[in-house]
């Protein structure tokens, strides 16, 4: 990689699109500080000991939130990480910005030069997606850090399903899709809404491509591509079965509800080519150019060189059927209770990011028809003045944001509980049983109780140890904590087993059968449905591990192919 | 590795390069021709490895037929390879022998009026020839390649275990701070253990409360040394009369009171004895202040 100028020209202007961001102390995207917060969640929880955290235990005053089991984990896992290690939790976002900022481009590139082998087409293509005002304005306007990273994985999962198809030899060909299957399911536990529609394009390309391979009877292959494409979300399971199955104990029908009704957020077309809107001042909608670059490179390689351009008619096909989703046009797609989980997408404009990623891979291929009619100086002449052309054009009007100073972040446990933040406008991950946010932040993990008092208590994110004095039988703590599946106790010592409950305002509570002194933990564990996710995504990985050893030296057993007799 | 073997493996890889770029050009039958040379070059190396055995000698009575001698003497280059194969532990012979046969079928003209596809043996072809070339290479590689291997997988193994231990040591292995409540987002409990006297934990005004520290193992603890705060700029805010407790797993172990003297300035320990083993958790509480708050600059155990 290191000898290719062209992969380090993008690595480097990659840097040069985040230095902005960097030079920032935090920025007044639409998230504001909601990215901070959650990261720091993680990372108190991660230090808890919490290898996989589920709870916010700091939102909502200290009674918490199960935020993460509907957010995906890896953007927070990343940061949360490096925040509970080493770095700032801003500092922490922007190596992840940095990372997608980078991935973006390179993904993209690798795309291309899979379906051309041209570099210079391939830079060309990566430039345009990197320099496209969807992709920078949801960093820079929306600050939805988890949306701009889905976006920048989604070129690699099409380039390793793509690289799987193109490979001869098996084992190579099981150990792309393999990848593939692991950076597709990294993309639905990256962003939830943009990983379900990402999955579509992923889905579509696939199907394309296994069609192809049945046609040449490969059949063999084309069932690699089917296994490693279904194991995908089995992968993902760990995340995606509790995020499904909670979803209707939370307050989640409020994100598509007011605002977020996908109803009143059609792209009109001349919306694709307008410098502001009522919505956005700044409107990083505005990827018209963009596609239209793409159809112009597409339809100069097919004129000067059809052979080679023709093979940019798939990808315009779905270009134009993602595109036509945001436009007035598709609004049948989206009503309500026609599709499932589709009205979650909330603004169906989101699909511009993969509109123009698509875009750009169809310009690297037309781009890489017409460069096979000219020299290699000149190709790399018109890519470099191009790439030049879309950042300075296209790329920097968006490139900058208001300043938010560090000050007055709160970035540490005691100060968010006191601040009842709870990183989401809608409250969607206010649990169900609750009626309503809390009017002021605990004061003791136990609220009040009845025959029994709180004689210690020590917390750790969501783990809590409290000793209980009960002064008579059938005693009841109530505790400042919203309840929800997930929520477990234990009885290191006591008369007798205190069990857990959850009284009518949605809190938990704790019931100690007999008078005396107990020491009780209480913890936010693994819930029933993440469980059975856990399961969901072993056996995925069975799958993926049993696909890449059959055919190598470490598989035991030989393995029978299923050939075909030969025809006499 | 012997000058005719490096060749042998280099027109080899050229070969799977080849077929590579042909598969993705969607010339399928093209791809198998061009794998399937790759495969005969590979059973040559083999071939050469063989031990020698001598020709069988020809029949006086009757003269044999060209093609009679022709399969044999190639089952017999093929079964020597087989058998050099067999004697450096080859797995999958029986597979091998079937994609050899099917390499030497013969094979039907590519018809350009149909689709490319592939023969029904395309499978096992490919994967032995991906298998003999990993195989060939590592077997046949120069003697100081696995010792190189061997220093670079401990080498790779001592740097992960020395990043795991520091990466878990961060997580894990740093004591934790919490507090009743903060004055602000700028004054939080982990100023009172990150070593610096110049930030300061501070609690909202007129407020008593606690700070608690919880160890990743258990201590033994002699002494507890505090440092108050003051509020630099204001000088309006220092802990009068404070308790430190000391928990273990089953409870309170040990607690001591201590007071300040005055707000101030300069750094403004005391020092506390307090004699626990086993302890896990050490709460510092503020039960009284100076002017407009509580809080403290730091807590130090010995």
């Amino acid at each position: 990689m290191f000898k290719d100028w062209r992969l380090l020209l993008l690595v480097a202007v990659a840097v040069g699109l985040w230095v902005p961001l960097a030079n920032l102390e935090w920025f007044w995207g639409h998230e504001q500080t909601s990215y901070v917060l959650r990261t720091v969640e993680f990372a108190t929880e991660l230090r808890a000991g919490e290898l996989y955290p589920r709870w916010c235990p700091d939102f909502y005053g200290g009674y918490g939130s199960p935020l993460f089991i509907f957010y995906g984990p890896v953007i927070y896992a990343l940061a949360g990480f490096m925040t509970a290690t080493f770095l700032s939790p801003f500092w922490a976002l922007k190596v992840v910005v940095l990372l997608g900022s980078i991935a973006s481009g390179v993904g993209t590139y690798a795309v291309i030069h899979g379906e051309t082998r041209d570099r210079d087409a391939s830079l060309l293509g990566a430039m345009l997606f990197m320099a496209a005002p969807y992709r920078i304005g949801n960093l820079y306007d929306r600050g939805d850090i988890g949306e701009f990273s889905c976006l920048s994985i989604l070129p690699f999962a099409l380039f390793l399903y793509r690289a799987a198809a193109r490979e001869p030899l098996p084992e190579r060909a099981a150990r792309f899709a393999v990848g593939a299957s692991v950076v597709h399911a990294l993309v639905i536990m990256t962003h939830p809404v943009l990983g379900l529609w990402g999955t579509v394009v992923i889905g579509s390309v696939t199907l394309a491509t296994v069609v192809a391979l049945w046609r040449r009877r490969a059949g063999e292959r084309a069932a690699l591509l089917v296994a490693a494409t279904a194991c995908a979300p089995l992968l993902a399971g760990i995340y995606l079965v509790p995020a499904m199955a909670y979803r209707d104990i939370a307050h989640t029908a409020g994100m598509i509800v007011g605002f977020y009704n996908p109803q009143d957020h059609w792209v009109l077309f001349k919306t694709l080519f307008a410098k502001s809107t009522p919505l956005f001042l700044r409107n990083f909608l505005q990827i018209g150019p963009v596609l239209a670059i793409g159809a112009a490179g597409a339809l100069l390689g097919l004129l000067v060189n059809y052979r080679l351009g023709k093979r940019t008619l798939g990808w315009i096909v779905l270009t134009t059927l993602i595109m036509l989703l945001t436009q007035p046009i598709g609004s049948g797609f989206w009503a309500p209770d026609r599709i499932p989980l589709a009205p979650f997408i909330q603004f169906p404009w989101r699909l511009l990011g993969p509109s123009a990623l698509l875009g750009s891979i169809v310009l690297g291929i037309g781009a890489a028809a017409v460069f096979e009619r000219l020299r290699d100086s000149t190709r790399s002449a018109i890519a470099i003045t191009c790439s030049a052309a879309f950042l300075f054009v296209i790329a920097w009007p968006y490139l900058s944001q208001k300043e938010m100073p560090y000050a007055g972040i709160t970035i540490d446990s005691d100060s968010m509980r006191q601040a009842m933040v709870s990183a989401t406008d809608a409250n969607e991950y206010l649990p169900g049983k609750a009626s309503g946010p809390p009017s002021a932040p605990r004061k003791s993990l136990v609220q009040r109780g009845e025959g029994a008092r709180l004689a210690d208590s020590a917390s750790r994110g969501s783990k809590h140890e409290l000793e209980l004095v009960a002064t008579r039988d059938h005693a009841v703590v109530h505790l400042a904590l919203h309840s929800f599946p997930g929520w477990t106790s234990k009885t290191v010592s006591g008369p007798a087993d205190a069990t857990l409950g959850t009284d009518d305002r949605g809190l938990l509570y704790l019931k100690l059968p007999s008078a005396g002194t107990y020491r009780v933990r209480v913890w936010f564990g693994v819930t029933p449905a993440g469980f059975v996710g856990a399961l969901a995504s072993l056996l995925g990985a069975a799958a993926l591990a049993f696909l890449w050893l059959r055919n190598s030296r470490f598989w035991p057993l030989e393995w029978p192919h299923f050939a075909r007799k030969a025809a006499a | 590795m012997t000058g005719d073997v490096a060749q042998s493996l280099a027109r080899a890889e050229r070969a799977i390069t080849s077929a590579r770029a042909l598969w993705r050009e969607a010339l399928m039958p093209e791809a198998e021709e061009v794998l399937a040379g790759a495969l005969r070059t590979l059973i040559e190396v083999w071939a050469r490895r063989a031990p020698e055995s001598p020709a069988p000698a020809p029949h006086e009575d009757a003269p044999a037929a060209e093609s009679e001698l022709a399969p044999e003497t190639a089952h017999s280059k093929y079964a020597a390879a087989l058998a050099a194969l067999g004697s450096a532990r080859y797995r999958t012979l029986a597979r091998l022998e079937r994609a050899l046969a099917a390499v030497d079928a013969p094979r039907a003209p590519v018809d350009a009026g149909h689709a490319a596809t592939l023969s029904a043996n395309f499978e096992t072809v490919a994967a032995e020839t991906e298998r003999l070339y990993a195989f060939t290479r590592r077997k046949l590689a120069p003697p100081l390649s696995p010792r190189a291997r061997r220093i670079r997988l401990w080498l790779g193994i001592g740097t992960a275990s020395v990043v795991a231990l520091v990466v878990a040591w961060r997580l894990w292995g740093r004591p934790l701070a919490t507090a009743s409540a903060v004055y602000s987002w700028d004054h939080p409990a982990t100023n009172a253990i990150d070593g610096l006297d110049a930030t300061e934990w501070l609690l909202p005004d007129g407020a008593s409360g606690w700070l608690e520290i919880r160890f990743p193992w258990s201590r033994n603890i002699r002494q507890v040394r505090l440092l108050n705060c003051h509020n630099i700029y204001y000088m309006d805010r220092g802990a009068e009369r404070v308790r430190v407790t000391a928990f273990g797993p089953q409870g309170e172990i040990a607690s001591v009171q201590g007071h300040f003297t005055k707000i101030s300035g300069k750094r403004n320990p005391i020092d506390l004895k307090l004699k626990a083993d086993g302890v896990t958790r050490l709460r510092v509480e503020v039960l009284s202040h100076f002017a407009s708050g509580g809080g403290l600059a730091e807590v130090e155990w010995r």
